[in-house]
């Protein structure tokens, strides 16, 4: 009998991922009792949120590079920074959920699964160092999103935004299977690392030349499926009627969760996989998204009446900031991009907070999202106005709120390489500085109606749940801690790009 | 036959399912371009997978396929949740925000 060897696996590695699996899988179980009505399936969750944190701060401790299953995953500080920021809004916002979905008629406890598993599907994409494994996890938290903007199915507008969700994007993941399949094709493997030695062998004239093309497409479509991801223009179409359709809790991690893992990986392809070979090409392709996602973001969202779709159009513009962090290609750039990824974190998650309380249920649907509701909301809920003012702040870029330093960090690297000699960096930093003082004009029409504009009729009190308030109250907090003092997060984000620098180097030897 | 003509085939493949997407009205035939566009992407990672003559991209079809048929249920889950409400798979009457 011969004896069947197993490859020596560190499941500590894959701890968090592991924990939110088993408690998603917990949860359901849990829904199939009459338990499920009760308050079980909630603690479950932020029990199952809080372990998996646990492990993650634990991992964060060990050494700084480590990877698990023969290299598909690598657990490097970078990626344990974006699981931190998933696990941290998707704690933010389960805790948001609770009191929406007395209101709402969803199953609560498969929502808490599905959510979990969401998260779970981040974490594998954000620690992903293989094509495959980015695939993978890409589809386990999208199939998991799919269904949640969906779960109130008795909702017209919930199916919608389910609907277009799902079609556009299974129609954006070819995008980005296509591109892998290339990319795969020209180097032959799906791990990045190995690819990127591969490209750079193949730019540099060895091997087929017809390759080098190959290669090109696939980046070229991966970058492509990455933008409608992140909601980039020209691939933002799905974006309002999405975020305006879903719950929205799920919205507001939705909006955090997708964007944050897509940016990361993008940051491994294009600064880590392919950095010094395709600068060129991918710094153009990005530098281009970026000034048209600020711009539309931005222009369209002065327009808006709706406040999800409002807040949609300017995760759009966000989206374009972030891309001028990630078309830097510097070090500046990558931490600006991931200390700027904390501060709209928190002020997402917050902002969709308060209009998914301000807002009422009806039979049709969710109501109450136009702007003239928020109309003496300082009057009836003045702690409610108040947070909901630091995050429209926050937003614009006013000091000392955390969106301000964020946007000086990113647009001192955008000025950086621009005072370098790369005139679309100067452009950019121009523009985006200009776009964000267009976008005072938006986010500041919300805290005038809630202050100046007297509502017609009675403006009734907007009940805040406990943990729904403590929620808003930490996001409101946070970007004032990190407004003031951000050298802690900062420095962290500083170190991260070394990791993400130092693993290329340690695998090209 | 050679690397090409198989790579050929599967970018024909892969822009009648874009087409589909991008010209039908009927969520079904949308959904089945979709589905037309990940079969393009099998065929490509197949005969990548031969050229190499590594296993890698055939074991990246079957996780496709597995993906493939996990997004089927939960979409045609969507669709009928979406007809028992409406009656009609006509995206563009699926319209109460705009497109």
């Amino acid at each position: 009998m011969n004896e069947i060897l197993t490859p020596a696996i560190d499941w500590a590695m894959v701890g968090p991922i592991l924990t939110l699996t088993v408690t998603a899988c917990v949860v359901l179980l849990v829904a199939a009792t009459p338990a499920r009505r009760g308050p079980l399936p909630f603690i479950l969750t932020l029990a199952g949120l809080g372990a998996a944190t646990g492990s993650l701060l634990a991992l964060w401790e060990r050494s700084v590079h480590q990877s698990a299953f023969g290299n598909m995953l690598v657990m490097d500080r970078a990626a344990l920074y974006m699981g931190g920021i998933v696990l941290f809004s998707a704690l933010l916002s389960v805790l948001l959920s609770r009191q929406y979905l007395e209101r709402v008629p969803a199953p609560a406890a498969e929502y808490y699964a599905l959510l979990l598993l969401a998260a779970m599907g981040m974490l594998v994409m954000a620690s992903s160092n293989n094509l495959l494994v980015i695939f993978m996890g890409l589809e386990i938290f999208s199939v998991a999103l799919y269904v949640l903007s969906g779960i109130t199915r008795d909702w017209l507008r919930s199916l919608e935004a389910a609907l277009k969700y799902f079609l556009l994007g299974a129609f954006s993941t070819g995008f980005i299977l296509y591109g892998m399949a290339f990319i795969y094709g020209a180097t032959g493997s799906l791990d990045l690392l190995a690819c990127c030695r591969q490209a750079r062998d193949l730019l540099a004239g060895q091997g087929d030349s017809g390759m080098a093309l190959v290669l090109l497409l696939g980046l070229a479509l991966m970058i492509a499926g990455l933008a409608f991801k992140v909601a980039a223009v020209p691939f933002h179409w799905w974006v309002p009627d999405v975020y305006e359709g879903s719950p929205t809790p799920v919205t507001a991690f939705m909006a955090v969760g997708t964007k944050g893992v897509a940016f990361l990986v993008l940051l491994r392809l294009v600064t880590t996989t392919f950095g010094d070979v395709l600068v060129a090409q991918w710094t153009m392709v990005l530098a281009v998204l970026a000034l048209l996602s600020m711009f539309v973001g931005n222009l369209v969202a002065l327009v808006q009446r709706n406040i999800k779709r409002m807040l949609a159009f300017s995760s759009v513009a966000h989206a374009g900031y972030l891309l001028v962090a990630v078309a830097a290609g510097t070090d500046l750039g990558t931490s600006a991009m991931l200390f700027y990824f904390a501060a709209y974190m928190l002020t997402t998650l917050g902002a969709f907070g308060v209009a998914s309380l301000v807002a009422e249920t009806t039979e049709k649907g969710d109501q109450g999202y136009g702007m003239e509701r928020y109309a003496g909301l300082s009057r009836s809920n003045p702690g409610l106005a108040l947070a909901m003012s630091v995050f429209m702040l926050s937003l614009t870029g006013v000091p000392p709120l955390a969106g301000f330093v964020g946007k000086y960090f990113i647009f001192q690297a955008a000025l950086q390489r621009g005072l370098e000699g790369s005139r679309i960096f100067l452009v950019l930093s121009v523009v985006g500085i200009l776009l964000s003082v267009v976008s005072a004009a938006y986010y500041l029409r919300v805290i005038v109606t809630m202050y100046m504009v007297n509502p017609e009729g009675e403006r009734p009190r907007v009940v805040t749940a406990p943990d729904t308030g403590f929620a808003i109250a930490v996001a409101a907090l946070g970007l004032f801690y990190l407004g003031l003092y951000p050298t802690a997060v900062y420095d962290m984000t500083r170190s991260l790009h070394t990791t993400l620098q130092a693993l290329a180097a340690l695998w090209l030897g | 036959m050679p690397l090409v003509s198989y790579i050929s085939l599967s970018a024909v493949l892969f822009v009648i399912g874009v087409m589909g997407v991008l010209l039908k009205r009927n969520v079904l035939t949308i959904f089945m371009s979709i589905e037309l566009m990940l079969n393009a992407v099998n065929v490509a990672l197949a005969a990548f997978a031969r050229h190499h003559g590594g296993l890698d991209g055939q074991i990246f079809v079957f996780f496709v396929m597995a993906v493939a048929a996990a997004e089927a249920a939960v979409g045609l889950a969507i669709f009928i949740a979406i007809f028992r409400l409406k009656q009609t798979t006509d995206v563009t009457e699926i319209n109460l925000m705009r497109w």
